[in-house]
């Protein structure tokens, strides 16, 4: 019952939290109820979904050029011109030139092959999160309204627990405790970021249960996971998948924290994280060691808000940008 | 070595009082000083660099180029033109670590930081070491003790320290043996005490004589040097304290000074040293009025601090790009190789990689590796003068321990393959060395998120690939890999730093029953496990030998035998860095950059310019 | 209401007792007071043992952390395990300095935040709204301490660089200028304004955010037409009608974030040298010294439980259809 508690103060929590608009602190008591929208609805919703969505141009472009970084991340095998873990000792510090566009490290590695490579874990682990973050909650969510009663209580106890926590103070005492491989490090993330969606998830299935529709259907004796999966479900894609965009946010910025801390995904694996954190006591004597790695995490995150502002407006019924 | 560099009479005033006359030259540089033939710093390992000799890139300059020790940059020209020294004053110094609390005794003086910062500054010391860490007597005493004199008696073991009449606590009354008597004591009972080493062994303090204390000891204890002085250890003043236990007290304020400078206030935030006008010796007294000390403990942001010249003087571990980072007119630095030392420690004992319990394994790969080239690497862009380290235990700029066992051991692939051949290792199909079924794979350890050992470590990996050495990387916090994995040996090879203290003693990492085990606590410090009974006599051999040249030559004997075991692989000195604004400050600076009294040990000769 | 904060505190208790044990296991397995000194050549295997008995570190977990809890529970937050010195004041003072900064941030970006929200809100779509909108993200988007290092450099050395200063106008590092006595206004301000500028790109682009979203649903709301058409000045609309309702929301979120700086600022108090809870923690962490780091988690936990409240009892103020039963 605490709302939420998380919000972009600094570093600290979340630096990616929505600016949650459709959620603005309500309590659970308060929600409005939300319209049932049923599976075979969906089909429908999701092309009014996609028109409002193409009209806000700033989110298509993000989208674009996300995909674009994605694609060419994928690609790193191919794209890239030397081995990321190649060293020309020689050619150490090198500037940007034609041997190498975007320059070279301490130890004279190609930091443009570095950097695709980098892109694919730290990105993995955005979407990692999001994906984790995203079942968790979506779980735990529908379990605590649908089942209400004490499951709920101590559920939701839960979810306050893990808000009240500060999320950097507790990725950094559990970074230590369990290592910091990827996949430690995605699910650490995920831990402190699944609240949100369950919060959603909660909020509209306690209001969707009792709609007539899922009484009839319990009646003819659908068993809950298809009352969930059929009804609640399709009615609160919109804000999970918002919520989720921006977790992806979130989880790319708490990597590059981490690092800095000298915690998280731990070199010879490069992230952009890590690559920037490590460099930056070269700022000013190779400063494309600091620019590239942190114009990557700018641009990604950036675009992944303006996708999820484009997402936002267009599964938000009330159009606000036009009006 | 050189000659003991206690400063010549008159010094201070030379540095001073030259700056004045002379006027302008100078103000910031050492170069007037060598042309007065000052051997101050012709001998010492400092380089002072500036952005010129920087370039030249090639590593294999020895310390001839030291050429640079004349050190003055062309900037000093222009920031000197119009600066004048002048008395007085108030300046800001960084500190990069900011220790817990100012008490001496207990663990809050594990932090180097404590000495460089407040304790060197204000306690005195019986014995004190030189910028190249030979002992010398420090301004209280009347003459160093030795055999010779016959203030030092073997069988029973005594030391006399003949206290000099003038030494005084700053409120004028003597220090006297009931000060020493009551350190001791101090050092012995405070709760949370850090160490009693040496200090054990002494059995009774006879104060007849307040000048001339003379302490009894159990055994023979060679580095009693280090006793009430030496590298950290200090006098108390036994008439500031009610108990012996003193571990609630000097939490955040030591009244009383026995040296240049008196500790005004320290807190969280700064620490304020004002000039100790009742200080005897004049040579040492401060020319500056008031210096502060404010923590600034991320790099970045204190080489910012000190462009900006919101300090004036910084004293910080080095990275890559430092020297460009203070290639500026009014800066100057000294860079010189520290007390620190890093190698590759190689756990005999390992659950993990049991094959470094084979000597023939450890000489196989210290041949294997180029370690001139991680020096070029990974140390030249931090220090352009930085050298491999060649000795097992010691560092070249403290006293003459270093000496240069492994100086033959460069990389050499054929020396490395006929190793491993004769002991029986072959390659197989994926290019691996294998003997029984075991592979040549070496799990390898450091602090995690340490750029420069990273950096070692995909640099090692690379040097050894094709000769067929596999290594598995997995670095920890350094919490769980000092605490739980080093004591308990749980670990393969440990890229991690020691330190070389002014005295030479290697007992705790060398001694066979300091191999961490059930019957220790796993207090142990011998964390390699290095299981050498001919090692271990030697060492504490050279604990009790009091005459220095027999026990030089024992612990060149155990350099020797760290040679021909390899139970570690030395790579190389952590450089320090003394970097100051040229603008504003004048003076010896960075002549104690190498020691172990850190940077700032002599800034009772610095001055302040306009 | 009375019953929903009572019911808060009900909750608040075990939650902070949870909070105490799993931060008291945490800490004492990364980390221990013993581990700085091992690798001191001065420390033997004695010294290290009897400074364990010490510290009672040989002692079960359990008997330390009943002890502990013992202590706190009678107000006593006992002394530093590495220091020796007393916890409370180091804590009181790192509290003051982190509230300083945060309190600061929060209240300047607020009022900015407030203002860029309604603006945009008022002309959205308009180039203004785009470009706030395009910087509340940009400020949202940029990994913190990569901004700080280059505000860092900005105002310490290339404005001083280009406009010829004799010093920078803004310090870079520190909280008030070292080795001065007395309080001095400017000069606090002066070391305030880089780390609470670093903290308010991100609070601005939030509170923008909000505001712009919420003023937009109020001004769109029945009641603030029926104003219009009654012929109400648009100033009046929107201050009147507008604001009231559009500010519940971003109210809610600055008491929230009021709880979260207080362990929140790690990374800008670190890089700035700013001598508050985040360094606090971070050496106790490191030292594990859990005597410090034990108070420190409930001052924080509790800071969060007390303002969210408060953020539900504000909004319960503000917005007159909501009553807690």
């Amino acid at each position: 019952m605490l709302s939420r508690a998380r919000t972009g103060l600094g570093e600290a929590v979340e630096p990616g939290e929505p600016p949650e608009i459709d959620e603005p602190s309500m309590s659970d008591e308060t929600r409005e109820p939300v319209e049932p929208v049923d599976a075979t609805e969906a089909v429908t919703q999701a092309r009014m979904v996609w028109r409002r969505f193409r009209r806000h141009r700033t989110a298509l472009v993000s989208a674009v050029i996300l995909l674009a970084l994605v694609i060419v991340c994928l690609a790193a095998p191919w794209l890239a011109p030397y081995d990321f873990t190649d060293q020309q000792l020689s050619d150490q510090f090198s500037s940007p030139n034609s041997d190498y566009l975007l320059g070279t490290d301490s130890l004279g590695r190609d930091q443009l092959s570095r950097l695709l490579y980098g892109g694919r874990v730290s990105l993995s682990v955005g979407f990692g999160v999001a994906i984790v973050g995203g079942v968790v909650g979506v779980a735990v969510g529908t379990v605590a309204g649908y089942l209400g009663g004490f499951v709920d209580a101590v559920l939701m106890r839960l979810t306050d627990f893990a808000l009240a926590l500060p999320a950097l103070i507790f990725l950094i005492v559990a970074a230590r405790i369990f290592g910091d491989s990827i996949i430690t490090v995605v699910l650490l993330v995920s831990a402190i970021t699944w609240m949100g969606v369950a919060r959603i998830v909660r909020g509209a299935t306690l209001s969707v249960r009792e709609q007539d529709f899922v009484m009839a259907a319990r009646a003819t004796g659908a068993g809950p996971m298809r009352i969930i999966v059929r009804h609640v479900l399709p009615n609160i894609v919109g804000p999970v998948v918002v919520n989720l965009t921006l977790t992806v946010a979130a989880a790319i910025l708490l990597e590059s924290a981490l690092s800095f801390l000298g915690l998280g995904i731990q070199p010879p694996t490069p992230t952009w994280g890590n690559m920037l954190a490590g460099s930056k006591g070269y700022v000013q004597t190779a400063p494309w060691l600091v620019w590239f790695p942190g114009l990557l995490i700018l641009t990604t995150v950036l675009c992944v808000n303006f996708l999820g502002d484009g997402l936002r407006d267009a599964f938000d019924p009330i159009d606000r940008r036009d009006r | 070595m050189n000659p003991a560099i206690r400063p010549s009479p008159g010094r201070r005033r030379r540095w001073f009082a030259g700056a004045v006359v002379a006027g302008l030259l100078v103000a910031a540089c050492g170069s007037d000083d060598d042309a007065d033939g000052d051997t101050v710093e012709s001998g010492s390992e400092a380089r002072t660099t500036d952005e010129n000799s920087s370039d030249d890139g090639s590593s294999d300059d020895s310390s001839d180029s030291d050429s640079s020790d004349t050190g003055s940059s062309d900037a000093d020209g222009d920031a000197g033109e119009d600066a004048a020294a002048t008395e007085g004053g108030s300046v800001v110094f960084a500190a990069e670590q900011w220790p817990e609390c100012i008490n001496p005794v207990t663990s809050c003086a594990n932090a180097s930081w404590l000495t460089w910062s407040v304790i060197h500054h204000i306690l005195p010391k019986m014995m004190e070491v030189d910028a190249e860490g030979n002992y010398q007597a420090s301004p209280v005493l009347a003459e160093a003790p030795s055999l010779e004199n016959g203030l030092i008696t073997e069988d029973p073991f005594t030391i006399t320290f003949p206290i000099s009449d003038d030494a005084v606590w700053n409120d004028g009354t003597p220090i006297t043996g009931e000060d020493l008597r009551f350190t001791w004591r101090a050092i012995m009972d405070s709760t949370g005490t850090l160490s009693t080493a040496g200090y054990e062994l002494i059995t009774d303090v006879d104060t007849s004589d307040p000048k001339n204390p003379v302490m009894s000891f159990s055994e023979n204890y060679a580095p009693w040097a280090d006793l009430f002085g030496g590298g950290t250890q200090f006098l108390l003043k036994a008439d500031e304290f009610e108990s012996t236990d003193t571990a609630e007290e000097m939490l955040d304020a030591i009244e009383f000074s026995g040296a240049p400078w008196i500790l005004e206030s320290w807190n969280a935030e700064e620490a304020i040293l004002v000039r100790n006008d009742n200080y005897w010796d004049e040579e040492r007294i401060p020319v500056i009025d008031q210096v502060t000390f404010v923590p600034r403990e991320d790099t970045d942001t204190e080489i910012i601090a000190l462009q900006t010249g919101e300090v004036s003087a910084i004293f910080p571990q080095p990275s890559p790009g430092v020297t460009e980072r203070l290639s500026d007119d009014s800066i100057e630095f000294t860079l010189a190789g520290g007390v620190v030392f890093e190698g590759l420690w190689m756990n005999q004992q390992s659950p993990q990689s049991p094959i470094l319990a084979d000597p023939a394994v450890r000489e196989a790969l210290l041949y294997a590796i180029d370690r001139q080239e991680i020096v070029d690497t990974v140390m030249a862009p931090v220090d352009p003068g930085a050298e491999v380290l060649q000795c097992g235990g010691w560092v070249p700029n403290v006293g003459e321990w270093c000496g240069t066992d492994f100086a033959d051991a460069g990389q050499d692939l054929d020396r490395a393959e006929q190793i491993l051949t004769d002991a029986g290792w072959a390659r197989n199909g994926d290019g691996v060395w294998e003997k029984d079924g075991e592979i040549f794979e070496i799990e390898w350890n450091t602090v995690a998120g340490n750029r420069r050992r990273e950096d070692v470590q995909a640099l090692v990996q690379e040097q050894v690939a094709d000769f067929g050495i596999r290594f598995v990387i997995n670095n920890l916090d350094a919490g769980e890999l000092f605490q739980n994995r080093l004591p308990t040996l749980d670990f393969g090879m440990g890229l991690y730093a020691q330190v070389a203290s002014p005295d030479p003693s290697v007992t705790t990492i060398y001694d066979r029953s300091q191999i961490p085990s059930e019957e220790n606590g796993f207090a142990g410090q011998n964390s390699i496990a290095w299981d050498n009974q001919e090692v271990t006599d030697l060492a504490l051999l050279s604990d009790q030998q009091l005459d220095p040249e027999e026990r030089l030559a024992t612990i060149r004997e155990i350099g020797a035998l760290v040679r021909a075991d390899v139970p570690w692989i030395p790579l190389y000195q952590l450089p320090n860095l003394t970097a100051w604004r040229s603008d504003r400050l004048g003076g010896p600076i960075g002549d104690f950059t190498a020691s172990s009294y850190g940077g700032f040990a002599n800034m009772y000769d610095w001055f302040l310019v306009e | 209401m009375i019953a929903l904060v009572v019911r808060r505190f009900a909750v608040a208790i075990p939650l902070l007792l949870a909070t105490s044990i799993l931060s008291f296991i945490a800490t004492r397995s990364v980390s221990s007071p013993e581990a700085g000194i091992r690798s001191n050549p001065r420390v033997s295997a004695e010294d290290i043992a009897r400074y364990r008995e010490q510290l009672g570190l040989d002692d079960s977990p359990t008997e330390q952390y009943l002890r502990w809890l013992g202590n706190f529970l009678q107000g006593d937050l006992g002394r530093s395990l590495v220091s020796n010195r007393e916890v409370w004041p180091q804590l009181r003072t790192a509290l003051w300095n982190t509230t300083v900064l945060g309190f600061t941030a929060i209240v300047f970006s607020f009022v900015v935040g407030v203002s860029i929200g309604v603006i945009a809100a008022r002309r959205r779509g308009s180039f203004l709204d785009a470009g706030a909108t395009g910087a509340a993200f940009f400020g949202l988007s940029m990994p913190n301490f990569w901004f700080a290092i280059m505000l860092q450099l900005f105002f310490g050395l290339y404005l001083v660089d280009w406009f010829g200063l004799d010093g920078p106008v803004l310090f870079t590092s520190g909280m008030r200028s070292p080795g001065t006595t007395g309080f001095d206004l400017m000069d606090r301000l002066r070391h305030l304004a880089l780390p609470a500028l670093v903290l308010s790109v991100q609070l601005i682009a939030v509170y923008s955010r909000f505001m712009r979203a919420s003023m937009i649903d109020a001004l769109n709301a029945d009641h603030v037409r029926v104003a219009r058409a009654k012929g109400l000045r648009e100033r009046t609309v929107v201050r009147r009608h507008g604001m009231r309702n559009a500010m519940i929301p971003v109210s809610t979120q600055l008491a929230n974030d009021m709880g979260a700086l207080v362990g929140g600022l790690v990374i800008t108090e670190t890089i700035f040298q700013w001598q508050g809870m985040g360094p606090l923690f971070l050496d106790a962490l490191q030292s594990g010294d859990y005597v410090v780091i034990l108070p420190w988690l409930m001052i924080t936990a509790s800071a969060v439980i007390v303002f969210n409240l408060l953020a539900d009892l504000v909004y319960t103020f503000l917005d007159p259809r909501i009553r807690y039963a």
